[in-house]
């Protein structure tokens, strides 16, 4: 199988140099680029298993990047936040950044995210395909594939993680902590809102059932529920 | 309605009170006085003919009007017969009391009207006061007290220029904090970036090692600039003692430094101009800052370019120097922004450095009673002017 592949968009050639490094020997191909313009470009061009971003870049900003790829593309996407600025953070998670790692972090941190995320997103192609339905609303964990009454979703790899296991589990609450520890391969900090995030957009992409409930309740203190009709 | 109002209200009536029955017992006495006299007097002064006959009523407000002088010229014209109305009265003490309430209510509406005009601004300025000192900066009075045209206008308007100045400084000093942050990460990232990589790849250790050196230095650099500068801001006529040293050398040795150390091809550094005074200066600090434009201007010099060190004549009460390169300049509406912290030009995020080299520099001619400006050249270029008051030279020397 070939080396997964990555690229790294962040300014400080140093940091990016120094990772780059670290990641070849966890054994990924790495690519880089410096600045949003030519990272977007790259992350369409060359297709990459996964994107790491940093938000703060000159030019042509992450967030604006983020935007450029999921305009076309699901591939993953990493941001690097500068560490306390949570509205990068929730910006990011709403327009489709599947996890964030603050910045200066440790490369082995990044690392286990990036195998975390990669890990789930990897198509299972050995198991026998499996359909998940709860009503009109069917899952293809092997295909990451979506649809509602027969209409594809456009589901990011973190989204559709996050639904398949609230499906899996229909009817009965799922904690945050588990849909965290599942989705984003760690256990969710303190006042962390990432679940929250995207879970409204999973929300908003959905729809509510026919009786204008939402099909994704809240259940306060303990997390989610996909309700079975 | 507060104290003061209360203060006001009370005094301004209270005043009014006395006045109205000082006034009240004065007439009265004049008056009697008047009943006793009025028969003399009306045979010196007697009245105009067509002035009404005064009135008791008249009296009250204390305003007798005296006969204009040189009526008594006519004064020999049959005296009419008096009315038995100028009779004094006969009771022991005259109060007129309606006019006396009238007087009181109308008083009592001044009063207070005046009382509340009066307190009413202040409280609302005690108010600003207030809100502004729970931190909300944004606190402004012109809408209450702008549009007065009297001293409490000026005080509203002092207040709001207060407020923005305070929150002008302190969005500085806020932005300040969270770029220091900022950049204090960006070292801590690659530090931690390389301290991983020492880990994964133990043979390679001494290259890490260099690298976390390196990254160590750097930060060590910023944080003594970001000391400088500080310092600079608070007190800079107290960090260091002002020496005499001759202006001319310093430039020298700045110019020889920065050939020695430019690895830039064919670049040419020129001082020029023979004015080279004894300053009393702070010698380390005027170094620093000629250093940082002259280094300045060899980062953004092209290959086989000049860059010219010029000492203008004084010319009414300054003298200036002058740093010109021949690199890209910089966009019109950045030439003022280039002296803050931090600001690194739009073209140059590939060119290593803080962005605190000039904001050091123009605080440090700042503390000298200079100024430092930046403009684009006709012919391309940059040229950056620090313009020094001429009371800083001891002894003015012209070299040849």
């Amino acid at each position: 199988m070939d080396k997964p592949g990555i690229l790294l968009v962040d300014d400080d050639k140093d940091l990016v140099e120094m990772l780059e490094e670290y990641l070849t020997n966890e054994g990924y191909a790495v690519s880089t680029a410096h600045d949003g313009a030519v990272g977007a470009a790259e992350a369409l061009r060359s297709n990459p298993a996964l994107v790491v971003m940093d938000v703060m870049m000159p030019k042509l900003g992450g967030i604006d990047a983020l935007k450029i790829i999921r305009a076309s593309s699901r591939v993953p996407i990493i941001m690097l936040t500068a560490k306390g600025d949570d509205l990068d953070r929730i910006l990011g998670l709403e327009l489709g950044a599947d996890d964030y790692v603050p910045k200066p972090c440790t490369p082995r941190e990044l690392a286990a995210r990036i195998r975390a995320i990669l890990r789930r997103s990897a198509p299972l192609s050995d198991t026998m395909p499996e359909v998940l339905q709860v009503g009109d609303l069917s899952l293809w964990p092997q295909q990451r594939r979506a649809e509602l009454a027969g209409v594809g979703l456009e589901l990011t790899s973190t989204e559709f993680s996050l639904l398949e296991l609230l499906v899996r589990n229909a009817g009965r609450p799922v904690s945050k902590d588990e849909l965290s520890e599942h989705a984003l391969g760690r256990s969710l900090a303190r006042f962390d809102r990432s679940i929250d995030v995207h879970m409204s957009s999973i929300r908003k992409k959905i729809g509510t059932l026919a009786d204008g409930r939402s099909r994704i309740q809240t259940v306060i203190r303990i997390g989610y529920q996909y309700l079975r009709e | 309605m507060g104290r003061l109002f209360w203060k006001f209200f009370l005094a301004f009536w209270l005043s009014q009170l006395v006045t109205m029955i000082g006034i009240g017992i004065a007439v009265d006495l004049k008056h009697r006085a008047d009943g006793n006299t009025r028969l003399e007097h009306y045979a010196e002064h007697p009245p105009r003919e067509n002035m009404p006959p005064p009135h008791p009523e008249d009296k009250r407000d204390g305003a007798i009007p005296p006969p204009p002088p040189g009526e008594s010229r006519l004064a020999n014209t049959q005296l009419p017969p008096r009315p038995q109305a100028f009779a004094p009265p006969h009771r022991f003490f005259f109060i007129p009391w309606e006019p006396l309430v009238a007087g009181l209510i109308v008083s009592f509406i001044f009063a207070a009207t005046l009382a509340w005009l009066f307190s009413r601004p202040i409280r609302s300025l005690l108010e600003g006061f207030a809100t502004l000192a729970e931190g909300k900066l944004d606190t402004r009075m012109g809408h209450v007290l702008g549009k007065r045209n009297d001293e409490f206008g000026d005080l509203g308007r002092a207040f709001d220029g207060m407020a923005s100045k305070l929150g002008g400084l302190m969005a500085a000093q806020k932005r300040l904090l969270h770029d220091v942050s900022h950049e204090l990460r960006s070292p801590l990232a690659r530090l931690q970036a390389a301290t991983g990589l020492a880990r994964q790849q133990p043979e390679n250790l001494e290259v890490s090692m260099s690298r976390i050196e390196r990254e160590a230095q750097r930060m060590d650099r910023l944080i003594d600039e970001l000391l400088t500068l500080s310092r600079l801001g608070v007190d800079a006529q107290q960090v260091a003692q002002f020496e005499e040293i001759n202006f001319g050398e310093l430039l020298e040795g700045i110019v020889e430094d920065a050939r020695f150390e430019t690895t830039k091809a064919e670049l040419s550094i020129k001082l020029e101009g023979n004015f080279a005074p004894q300053l009393r200066c702070q010698p380390a600090l005027l170094h620093r800052a000629v250093e940082n434009l002259v280094r300045n201007a060899i980062k953004f010099s092209p290959a086989h370019s000049l860059v010219r060190l010029v000492v203008e004549q004084p010319e009414s009460g300054h003298f200036a120097l002058r740093i010109e390169d021949e690199g890209p300049g910089i966009p019109p509406e950045d030439l003022e922004s280039v002296f803050e912290p931090f600001v690194r030009g739009r073209t140059s995020h590939t060119i290593t450095g803080y962005g605190l080299g000039l904001a050091i520099a123009r605080s440090v001619i700042q503390a000298h009673g200079g100024t430092l400006e930046a403009s684009n050249r006709m012919q391309g270029g940059l040229c950056v002017r620090a313009q020094l008051p001429t009371s800083l030279i001891v002894q003015a020397k012209h070299t040849s």
